[in-house]
């Protein structure tokens, strides 16, 4: 069993962390939660390895463990608000990077985040998207496509310019 | 153009992220999840209130899998639901007065000191719902045709090192899957069915003479053709039991062991006794256990060793694992986890003793409600 699961989450873990990062905009925070879902996944081993999509359960597991912790410090920051103590913000911030790829991800709307690392870094078909989400297949089409639009450009922005193309007369 | 053709799924895939975090990290986070399942979350007792418990279609091997499906108004979103909502068992934390005498265990050895103790204690526990939303969607057990803990396990030994795992369980009323390399070989007892399994393990499968089932051996080491040929054409059931007295696999350096004396778990949850500090943890778990109990998941590379007068199955790798069973009929477990400092797991272990209850070393780190971010 050991062997089976050592080798389903080094498989697993590069794609499921960097999707959850993706979703939640926070290195430290998905690389916890993502170590956390993994551990649920071996609790319950070997149920997980044969789940339809073991990916998505597993990037399920670990934004709803983020979403719990933000829940927790949302409310340990209204007890402090409470007590009259000075107050600190503990929701976690999208990391400041260099790369504008990785800005402009951590920009968008955290659902339009979410879609995005489920359909380009996992790979999950739209519909599928759209009954993990509970929204329509339509929301997920047109939100996707605006963050392709917001995405795509600072790609191509990014992108080094073509080299100009020669063009040499022939000698006659 | 599919995601993985498309040049923004490419970038978003260089995204850096951190490095895989150790699985024996892993590791412990689960088994502490297994035996701190429970208390944690106060939504649970609503979702069992909200529930009610039918009888699963679906058993494995004599334990009876129940599906747990919630009553009244059902969420008609496109949400999805579970397929099979299985049931928990919810353990208690104990004080450190109730913890049996003979669990309340400690290590004397002046390495890490140990920072945190609790003990779950599931003997009276009750099945309850994990979670009701989709997110926590309980995924079900596996369902394998072979029960593992069926039937004879068979350990050669040379030089107090493991160096041959075979298991014979059946017969079975279904022959299991093949798996790669399927190679059959003709035998008296009918014919036999070779498949490589992953990491150097292969399973063999033939008939079970006078049933209509079939004997399943797994087999991790070497084995030649001949000496399976010659387990096919020998073994037996004897009162019930798997008997390969006759095969002269099983020599004087052939541990054979029942699995029903090995299986460390029965019935789900057992009640547990933890101890950490640093990268060392102690599990002991509430027996009584035969005093073999501690050779199961013995693996091929594993060293006999003796702690205290009691035997012992040590494993090492980037962590180390000790399994003895106590003289109180207590299963042991002690692990190390990373490789500094590995070789001083033996110590340890021989430093293990059982304390009083007002240790002070104990009462200093005594948990006796969960952690608040045990939830599951």
């Amino acid at each position: 069993m050991h062997d089976e699961f050592a080798d389903w989450y080094g498989a697993l873990w590069p794609r499921v962390l960097r999707a959850v990062t993706i979703s939640v905009g926070d290195q430290d925070l998905a690389e916890e939660a993502t170590a956390e879902a993994f551990a649920r996944a071996l609790a319950r081993w070997p149920g997980p390895a044969k789940l339809h999509s073991p990916a998505a359960w597993l990037h399920r597991v670990a934004v709803n463990e983020v979403r719990t912790r933000w829940r927790r410090s949302r409310l340990e920051h209204r007890v402090v608000e409470q007590l009259g103590a000075q107050t600190q913000h503990h929701s976690p911030a999208p990391e400041p990077r260099d790369d504008a790829l990785w800005s402009a991800v951590a920009a968008l709307p955290d659902r339009a985040r979410q879609m995005v690392a489920l359909r380009y870094v996992l790979d999950l078909p739209e519909a599928e998207i759209a009954t993990m989400l509970g929204v329509t297949r339509g929301t997920v089409a047109s939100t996707l496509s605006k963050a392709r639009q917001q995405l795509n450009s600072v790609l191509a922005e990014s992108r080094p310019e073509p080299a100009p193309t020669v063009v040499r007369e022939e000698m006659s | 153009m599919t995601s993985f053709e498309d040049p923004l799924a490419q970038a978003l895939r260089e995204v850096p992220t951190k490095g895989q975090r150790p699985i024996e990290l892993i590791e412990r986070r689960a088994r502490t999840i297994r035996h701190r399942r429970r208390a944690a979350l106060a939504g649970v007792a609503l979702a069992a209130a909200g529930a009610v418990a039918v009888p699963s279609f679906g058993t494995l091997a004599g334990e009876t899998v129940r599906d747990i499906r919630p009553v009244g108004p059902t969420n008609t979103t496109s949400a999805p639901t579970c397929a099979s909502w299985t049931g928990e068992q919810q353990g208690d934390f104990r004080t450190l007065a109730d913890v049996p005498d003979q669990m309340r265990l400690l290590w004397t050895q002046s390495a890490p000191q140990p920072t945190e103790a609790n003990m779950v204690d599931f003997s009276n526990a009750e099945e309850i719902v994990t979670d009701r939303t989709p997110e926590n969607c309980e995924v079900p057990e596996g369902t394998d045709t072979v029960d593992e803990h069926a039937g004879v396990w068979l350990f050669n030994v040379e030089d107090n090192v493991v160096t041959r795992v075979v298991s014979v369980s059946g017969p079975n009323p279904k022959a299991p899957q093949a798996y790669d390399g399927r190679r059959v070989i003709e035998t008296e007892a009918g014919p036999l069915e070779l498949s490589a399994m992953r990491y150097d393990r292969r399973q063999a499968v033939w008939p079970a003479e006078g049933t209509a089932g079939y004997w399943v051996s797994w087999i991790h080491g070497e084995m030649s053709d001949a000496e399976l040929i010659e387990l096919a054409e020998s073994v037996t059931l004897a009162n019930g039991r798997v008997d390969v007295a006759n095969w002269s696999g099983a020599n004087d350096r052939t541990v054979i062991l029942q699995a029903s004396d090995l299986k460390p778990d029965p019935d789900g949850d057992l009640t547990s006794f933890n101890l950490t500090g640093g990268p060392v943890s102690l599990w002991a778990w509430e027996g009584p256990f035969s005093g073999v109990a501690h050779w199961d998941d013995v693996d091929v590379g594993d060293q006999l060793v003796d702690i205290n007068g009691r035997p012992g199955v040590l494993r090492t790798g980037p962590s180390g694992r000790l399994r003895w069973v106590t003289s109180d009929g207590v299963l042991v477990q002690l692990e190390y986890v990373g490789r500094d400092g590995q070789e001083n797991l033996l110590a340890i272990a021989r430093s293990v003793q059982p304390v009083p209850a007002d240790d002070e070393r104990l009462n200093a780190i005594w948990q006796d409600e969960p952690p608040a971010d045990a939830g599951d």
